[in-house]
């Protein structure tokens, strides 16, 4: 009996650690609790209203997705009438939609989602409409078109800059390869079919040999091994985001062929250092701290009484020069 | 035939005191209360910390989110009590999804017929796995863990890669719908995936202890050996138990489709992991013989707790991950002491 | 140097519901081979785990080098010099020969990091000369002779400097030329006034190499000769202590008509040309040592392993059986040897274990019938007496007599016409044995035909109405009930001429 009391005693003992990171792990990374939410509005002297808004994205695994977030928690302490609460929805389709429903139970007054797949993620748009929320899409959208907005890049166009750089880097001719992202993905879709559609105007660019990267750097790199093995004469790789770009740039530095060329997409931290240190060719730059900025905005202005906008197209930004990459490096400290 | 009438030595005195059986011994009420108390500690808690925790609504969002790993989890506790393991669950699940999207894009309005035939494709594979087991003597960790890649390879080959819409009103249903239907957003229902994992725990508590099936799935997975020279056909409870984990992994498959609206070739990935967590959570032993489809629910219960409590309290993500291991591996420590009790 | 080595005084040790020993005394001389003797069950192995600090004894005293101890762990046994070397030994198979020797003390370097390769070979190879074993030190256990291994434990308990060496059951698995190797390591040992308690049943070698025997009965301590003041028959009236008929209840039965006839059964390396027949009613016993191929002529029959030749008819029809379960719907129920691998489902239900092997019979459709199974169970149990407290503990929870009764319950429930009892009451105390024994003439008095695998002499002869004596796969002998002696068969059991 005694030993069930310790063991109970311990199970208590983790479920309040549990809570006090529940409160506390939130504010500690730059997000906002509910008794600082509330002593901010009593500081205001509760003249305007926070609203409560509830975010679900992207695996924050992935580089590109943790600094979205990072960019929302910046924007959630700029912004003084909104509280974010942000949830990781790990990958699963399931889990982002059985957490756009435990938000909803929660009371929040808009949902802000990052879709982790076009398909998948549409009940969510229902769930927000059926119980009378705003739906703001960031990112990556759904095929249900009935959410308010949607904040984000045309994702072809991420390709078609991508294929547009590769040429002018070339001069108009080489041999490519392209590194894609998971299958059936829509980023995958959308970027090969940019890529192509910009190679195409010039017949002296050959496309070797196109292989998924499933978005991993590992993956990349043991594609990118077999390729040097492979083929003797590379001019460029260009990968469908920058983690699989670095690890294709890995490979070649690791078989001394630094004189091919890596471009890559989404403009990863460590992406923009190699443009600054020479090694990586170039990075299409998703700018997620105007896309996280405007997204909540639009949400406040929707809550405050204003016209959804529909659709809000941020442009993306080539970095191939080291300065450029300095200046969104900075941003980020 | 041998009715020992003769003897003596052999009389029936003690025949009236074993009628009456005595109750559950104190040791195994201990056992059964140690995952309740757990359970009710974390959602005392949670209701403490979230005020939302305990609202109505959010009790059905608990229920609809365990639904598809509950089912998942029935047919993994049928395969642990074998003494097996099931790693390729999550891609069987995948497989049923895209098979069934697929047929219904081919040929819509037969969403009945495509559900089948998608929950047949893993009632199949699992029988293809239940066939290496059984015929070929290979661990199940092993023929799972090769089914494992097998089926989510087919599973892309099938959808050559890509998401395929379902667009059957009946066949999202499955994962979106309701028992009946709300007018007011404040209004509950129960959603059609709790039925669905309902009857699956139903029907799978009816085999497992109501059938000779059942009995022997236990003493295949308690000895083996002792259950072959007992006259038990092992292989073919071999194959049962993994052709019924297949059929589990389709329902749950197209609960997920329908869920997610899409037959997704990368849906359900990981989803053993939390599948073999609630079954021994609940009290199985992965030594085979033991285990509960009651225990498994509540094991399910627990994960799907954890996981609604911690997003309510906005736990960072990284957090979540490193405290839903300790609430697992303390629920387990806390099962295997109270098995010790004397 | 004192006159006693070890000296047990007095000790006692009770387990819940048995009194395993009851102030049992031995006095153990130096450089002497001490026989300990007793029927299965008499507490010879409590005594040795108690000597061995696996048991802690209730009551009593040792003394062992002229000092009071008080073992507490196989460990601590190991460090005052006691080794024991058990019927089943665990080497690690994949280490070498020296390896194992020298397990847990190996020479280092004098970095004291690295195992001093070297030295730990060359010792070992001195140790191994020393004793005469033709063995490379560099040689895996795994290429080793049962024999041979337990040459190496042996050289492994004297490179200890153990003052104590106990065996059980040494020659159990050997063969007759490894048995001669033993026996000489033994006498090398003796010459070094290193004490051996020997634990075996085999009364050929406790006359041949012992110097004392030491006698034990239902865990009581009956007295202590030297090997010359006795014969076979005082050494066997002393462990028994009882004339045969008196725990043997046999009936005379009039045997009915054939049910199982075996014609040339053979399997490549196991048995060969094996035939006989059973009838109604009669009690066969199958005598022979362990490894002779009793248990896999019947496994064979069982369907539990293939044979390569041969046929089985069983009432009259040529038995073509696939698996055990079609063995099992022909009548045939087999007790095995091992309840915990192949009798019971340790962690589940005595209700569940015994209804196992019927449950078909208890069902309607896919449906257990639980009210039925549960009458029945109770039935069978109470007509059993089966020490319990409810059908739904484990089978784990039960001592070995009432495990044996569940298999019993089991088998009966399935009504066979031809019950194969594979050392029924092995591991088993005097008093189950004595109910299974009653058990076994009622049913043949009822027309069940028994076949007994046995290796305890007194419970054949006493059990049997026809005995077969296997040998080397082969049956060697047959004995009918009026002209069994328990030397012919020993004799006919060895092979040899007497």
């Amino acid at each position: 009996m005694k030993n069930l009391f310790k063991v109970m005693a311990l199970i208590l003992a983790l479920s309040m650690m549990l809570a006090a990171c529940g409160n506390s792990a939130p504010s500690g990374q730059g997000g906002t609790s509910d008794s600082q939410a509330s002593t901010l509005q009593d500081s205001d002297g509760g003249a305007e209203k926070v609203w409560k808004i509830g975010v679900t994205t992207q695996a924050w695994k992935h580089e590109f997705i943790k600094n979205l977030v990072n960019a929302l928690k910046a924007t959630d302490e700029q912004l003084k009438d909104v509280e974010l609460t942000i949830i990781d929805s790990d990958d699963s389709v399931e889990k982002q939609l059985n957490d756009v429903d435990t938000l909803i139970a929660q009371g929040v007054d808009g949902i802000i989602m990052d879709a982790n797949s076009f398909e998948g993620s549409s009940p969510a748009v229902e769930a927000c409409k059926k119980a009378g929320i705003p739906l703001v899409e960031l990112v990556a959208y759904t095929e249900n078109e009935e959410y308010a907005t949607f904040v984000g890049t045309d994702v072809k166009a991420s390709g078609l800059m991508a294929g547009e750089t590769i040429a002018e880097l070339l001069g108009g001719k080489g041999k490519v390869l392209m590194i894609e992202g998971m299958m059936g993905h829509s980023g995958q879709v959308n970027r090969a079919a940019g890529i192509t559609e910009a190679l195409k105007k010039y017949p002296d660019i050959q496309m070797l040999d196109q292989q998924s990267g499933e978005w991993s750097k590992d993956k990349a790199m043991a594609v990118t091994e077999n390729w040097l093995t492979k083929y003797p004469e590379i001019d460029a790789i260009v990968a469908h985001n920058d983690g699989m770009g670095l690890g294709a740039m890995n490979a070649c530095v690791a078989a001394g062929r630094t004189e091919i060329k890596v471009v890559g997409i989404d403009g990863d931290t460590e992406a923009l250092q190699g443009v600054i240190d020479g090694k990586y060719a170039a990075s299409v730059l998703d700018d997620v701290w105007i896309e996280a900025d405007l997204a909540v905005r639009e949400m406040r202005d929707i809550l405050n009484g204003a016209e959804p906008k529909k659709k809000i197209i941020v442009d993306y930004v080539p970095i191939k020069d080291a300065a450029t990459a300095q200046k969104y490096l900075d941003q980020r400290k | 035939m041998f009715g020992f009438k003769n003897n003596s030595a052999l009389n029936s005195d003690g025949a009236a005191a074993l009628m009456k059986e005595p109750g559950e011994s104190f040791k195994s009420y201990m056992r059964s209360y140690a995952l309740l108390v757990v359970f009710l500690v974390m959602v005392i808690v949670l209701s403490i910390i979230s005020p939302t925790f305990m609202t109505p609504k959010n009790i059905v969002n608990i229920f609809r989110q365990i639904s598809i790993n509950g089912i998942l989890a029935v047919g993994m506790t049928f395969v642990i009590i074998l003494g097996g393991i099931d790693l390729s669950i999550g891609s069987l699940c995948a497989i049923a999804g895209v098979t069934s999207a697929i047929m219904l894009e081919r040929i819509p309005g037969i969403s009945f017929v495509a559900i089948i035939a998608g929950v047949l494709a893993c009632s199949f594979l699992g029988a293809v796995v239940g066939f290496i087991v059984s015929k070929f003597k290979i661990a199940p960790f092993i023929a799972t863990l090769a089914m494992l890649t097998i089926a989510r390879g087919l599973a892309l080959v099938i959808a050559e890669g890509v998401p395929h819409t379902i667009k059957d009103p009946f066949y999202i249903s499955l994962g979106n719908g309701y028992l009946w239907e709300t007018s007011s957003p404040d209004q509950i229902s129960i959603p059609t995936p709790v039925l669905i994992f309902v009857i699956v725990a139903a029907v799978s508590m009816i085999i497992l202890y109501r059938t000779k099936f059942g009995r022997y799935v236990y003493a295949v997975g308690g000895n083996e050996q002792a259950s072959r020279a007992s006259g038990i056909n092992v292989n073919k409870v071999k194959m049962m138990v993994f052709i019924l984990n297949g059929t589990l992994c389709g329902i749950a498959g197209i609960v997920l489709a329908g869920r997610i609206t899409s037959g997704q070739p990368s849906a359900a990935t990981g989803y053993e992991l939390d599948a073999i967590a609630a079954v021994i959570i609940g009290g199985a032993s992965l030594t085979g013989g033991a285990g509960k489809i009651s225990g498994t629910i509540l094991g399910a219960l627990i994960i799907g707790v954890l996981n609604n409590g911690l997003v309510l309290m906005g736990v960072s993500s990284y957090y979540q991950q490193i405290i839903r291991g300790v609430i697992i591996a303390a629920a387990v420590i806390l099962d295997q002491r109270t098995k010790h009790i004397e | 140097m004192a006159e006693y080595v070890l000296q047990m005084k007095g000790v006692s040790k009770a387990f819940p519901g048995v009194k395993a020993l009851d102030n049992v005394s031995l006095n153990i001389r130096p450089g002497e081979v001490h026989a300990l003797m007793g029927e299965n069950g008499a507490g010879k192995s409590t005594l040795m785990k108690i000597l061995n600090g696996m048991y802690q004894p209730d009551g009593g005293e040792i003394i062992f080098n002229g000092e009071k101890v008080c073992i507490t762990s196989p460990t601590e046994a190991l460090k005052i010099g006691i080794s024991m070397i058990y019927q089943e030994l665990n080497p690690i198979l994949d280490m070498t020969i020296a390896q194992n020797i020298f397990i847990g003390r190996e020479p280092m370097q004098k970095n004291r990091l690295f195992i001093d390769d070297k030295r730990l070979y060359s010792d070992a190879k001195v140790l191994l000369e020393e004793f005469k074993m033709p063995l490379n030190p560099r040689w895996k256990m795994s290429k080793l002779s049962t024999a041979q291994k337990q040459m190496v434990e042996m050289i492994k308990a004297v490179s200890l400097n153990s003052k104590l060496i106990v065996m059980d059951e040494p020659t159990s698995s050997l063969t007759e030329e490894e048995v001669n190797t033993l026996f000489a390591t033994i006498e090398r040992l003796k010459k070094e006034n290193v004490p051996i308690v020997y634990i075996s049943h085999r009364m050929e070698e406790v006359f041949m190499i012992c110097d004392t025997v030491s006698v034990l009965r239902d865990g009581q301590y009956i007295g202590t000769r030297p090997i010359g003041e006795l014969d076979k028959n005082s050494l066997i009236s002393m462990m028994v202590g009882r004339e045969l008929k008196d725990i043997f209840p046999k009936t005379e039965v009039q045997t009915g008509e054939t049910v199982l006839e075996v014609k040339s059964l053979s399997k490549k390396g196991v048995f060969n040309d094996i035939s006989f027949k059973l009838q109604k009613g009669e009690i066969l016993g199958l005598y022979g040592l362990v490894g002779a191929g009793r248990s896999e002529i019947m496994r064979a029959i069982f369907g539990l392993d293939s044979y390569s030749s041969g046929e089985i008819i069983l009432n009259g029809k040529a038995l073509k059986a696939k698996n055990t379960k079609q063995v099992i719907e022909n009548g045939v129920s087999m007790v095995t040897e091992d309840r915990k691998e192949l009798g019971l489902v340790l962690c589940r239900s005595l209700k569940e274990n015994i209804s196992l092997a019927s449950l078909d019979d208890c069902s309607k459709g896919p449906f257990v019938k639980r009210k039925l199974e549960n009458e029945r169970c109770v039935n069978m149990t109470s007509k059993m007496r089966v020490k319990m407290s409810s059908l739904k503990q484990n089978a784990e929870s039960l001592s070995g007599g009432n495990q044996q009764k569940i298999v019993l319950c089991k088998w009966l429930m399935k009504n066979p016409r031809i019950l194969i009892l594979d050392e029924p009451t092995r591991g088993i105390d005097v008093g189950a044995k004595a109910e299974i024994y009653q058990l076994m003439s009622t049913l043949a008095s009822q027309g069940l035909a028994v076949i007994m695998i046995s290796s305890e002499l007194p419970e054949v002869i006493g059990m049997s109405d026809r005995i077969l004596v296997v040998g080397e796969g082969k049956i060697k002998g047959e004995f009918a009930r009026e002209d069994i002696s328990q030397d012919d068969l020993l004799a006919c059991a060895l092979g040899g001429d007497k």
